[in-house]
């Protein structure tokens, strides 16, 4: 009964998955939109045959990703749908809820067909109450030519989940790339992701808002390959930090031989409230070619106080000039008209930071 | 309804203003000049209530309230308005959201109105507040902030620098308007300039030198400067003195 409620909770989202004890349990596809889709998923995938081998050896990086074993394997195709002269995203949604295991592998493997529009979010459950539970997460993506994924990463509500991250994104042809990490409450939480470009024209953007307190730790890995001409890779980083809370984040972007007009970039921007903040940021390029655009930067500081002298001489007092001031920061990066709620979150948490 | 006692007051252990003095009466026009790293803005800054500046000696009255450790948001909230020097960019918010921050009653109607008035374009409201916009955008928009919030006591830090001709008449005019539909309202107008005079004709000018008011007069003395400039004037009161 438990879990037929949650998939029922979920009905905007088009696609509902749902993982039980680290266990694929479901898969739940809005009736009136199926006939646009062809949805096709594959559990544990068997070992290979040894007649299939010497077929692999040559075969792309697809086929060589599925022969591994996943817990999940979800092939998502959809014939163009418009709305406003605009292409509809579809709505994934993986739910992951726990009731007796504490730690949890699950392994899934996301095929997006050519020109389908994605839009993955996570939410996650803990009918434990208080007990700590631990997700190993392993989500390897891979964007087939002209498809666009977004992936929302954010907990709302349970604070006594935390998941250790390790996603890999496969990116063909005119493919784009947008991952959203919002961090507010997790007491501990590990991202390590590795972007590897398998064609031209790749476009990748990584969005992450950290507001710690308290003990929280976040550990952010990333690393982006370059591997062919005409990518565009951009990472935008804002910290607003307080307690003794801790953040720690090593960036890596390689540009190979060979390849020109590659844009990256990669901005970090932290706030330090409280003198106990432990802050550690390495941003790394290696570039091995010529005529590309590099860059990267780390500012971490305090609030700015002429700012704040200037909203109050126009009578904002304290508590809002400095709200508004980190608003202003995060409003710069993303737009949050897609996600309203989360702003909303987000002032509740800068409310119990700053008063 | 501005009164300022014997003011001391200090930024990082060094003084800056030693013993001034300053009375501004209800719906007068007061001019501060002065040279360069006198202390002009300063002062405006202290009686704003900018937290890093202290004041060691003397009190600031307004209204005949003690406005020596009011925070800035209260004393502008008592009525007094700073227009900016340099103005502050915020990246992230549009004009529109940030004047309806300050006054929530705004409508899309009055702050047409405003912009109007201002030679304001409407498309401006929708940019982010201050970004990318030219100098005379930006004093236009103090301007715009202090028609909204209609204060009791105006300090104009250097609002012609920077500015063409034709904007300094303009703003000075509406400013003119405002001081005539609120004649209770008094001006201090901070700045070097001499020409000053030709926009707006004041009731007392004041030079300020090494953290003090040391002369005061009329318009005429704007005259003065124009013609022996601060470091004659400042030579002749020391040997008048003597």
């Amino acid at each position: 009964m438990t879990k037929n409620k949650y998939i029922i909770n979920n009905v905007k989202d088009d696609i509902n998955i749902l993982f039980f004890n680290g266990n694929f349990l479901n898969i739940k596809i809005k009736k009136k939109l199926k006939k646009y889709y062809t949805i096709k998923y594959i559990l544990k995938k068997v070992k290979k045959n040894n007649k299939n081998k010497k077929k692999n050896i040559n075969s792309n990086a697809l086929s060589s990703l599925i022969n591994n074993l996943y817990t999940l394997i979800l092939y998502v195709k959809s014939k163009s749908i418009y709305f406003n002269n605009k292409k509809k995203y579809i709505n994934l949604n993986i739910n992951f809820i726990n009731s007796f295991s504490l730690i949890n592998n699950i392994n899934i493997l996301l095929i997006v067909d050519n020109r389908t529009f994605l839009f993955i979010k996570e939410s996650f459950k803990n009918l434990k109450g208080n007990i700590y539970i631990i997700n190993y997460l392993f989500f390897k993506i891979y964007l087939k030519k002209k498809s666009n994924v977004i992936y929302l990463k954010y907990k709302k509500n349970d604070f006594s989940i935390s998941t250790i991250n390790n996603i890999i994104i496969y990116q063909k042809r005119l493919t784009k790339f947008i991952l959203y990490d919002i961090n507010l409450y997790e007491k501990f939480s590990y991202n390590n992701i590795i972007i590897n470009n398998l064609s031209n024209y790749c476009l990748s953007r990584i969005y992450s808002i950290i507001i710690s307190s308290k003990t929280q730790v976040t550990k952010f890995y990333l690393l982006i390959n370059n591997n062919y001409s005409f990518c565009n890779n951009k990472q935008y980083y804002i910290g607003i930090y307080d307690g003794y809370s801790k953040s720690i984040l090593k960036g890596l972007i390689n540009v190979k031989k060979n390849t020109k007009n590659n844009i990256s970039y990669q901005n970090y921007k932290n706030f330090i409230l409280s003198n106990k903040v432990y802050v550690n940021f390495k941003p790394y390029l290696n570039i091995y070619t010529n005529n590309i655009k590099c860059s990267h930067g780390v500012n971490i500081g305090k609030i700015d106080q002429f700012f704040i002298y200037y909203l109050q001489s126009r009578g904002i007092n304290l508590y809002k000039a400095k709200t508004l001031f980190y608003l202003s920061i995060l409003y710069k990066i993303i737009n949050f008209k897609k996600f309203k709620g989360i702003i909303k979150d987000i002032k509740k948490k800068l409310k119990l930071i700053l008063n | 309804m501005l009164k300022i006692k014997n003011l001391y007051s200090s930024i990082n252990n060094t003084l800056i203003i030693k013993n001034l003095n300053l009375k501004i009466k209800n719906g007068e026009i007061h001019i501060l000049m002065g040279p360069n790293g006198s202390g002009k803005s300063t002062l405006s800054y202290i009686i704003t209530g900018k937290p890093k500046y202290k004041i060691n000696k003397g009190e600031i009255i307004f209204c005949k309230k003690k406005i020596n450790e009011l925070s800035p948001d209260k004393i502008s909230k008592l009525g007094i308005f700073l227009s900016f020097q340099n103005p502050i960019e915020i990246d992230g918010i549009t004009m529109f959201n940030f004047l309806k921050i300050l006054k929530k009653k705004n409508n899309f109607k009055k702050l047409y109105k405003l912009c109007k008035i201002l030679n304001i374009d409407k498309k401006d409201l929708y940019r982010f507040f201050n970004l990318g916009f030219s100098g005379g955008e930006k004093k236009k928009n103090e301007i715009l902030q202090m028609l909204i919030l209609k204060p009791k006591f105006i300090i104009l830090d250097e609002i012609d620098s920077g500015l063409d001709i034709d904007t300094i008449k303009y703003l000075f005019k509406i400013i003119k308007i405002y001081l005539k539909n609120n004649p209770k309202c008094s001006l201090l107008i901070i700045t070097h300039n001499t020409s000053i005079i030709k926009y707006i004709i004041p009731n007392k000018v004041h030079i300020i030198y090494n953290g003090s008011i040391i002369l005061s007069g009329n318009s005429e003395l704007i005259y003065k400067i124009e013609k022996i400039g601060y470091n004659g004037l400042i030579k002749k009161k020391y040997n008048d003195k003597k």
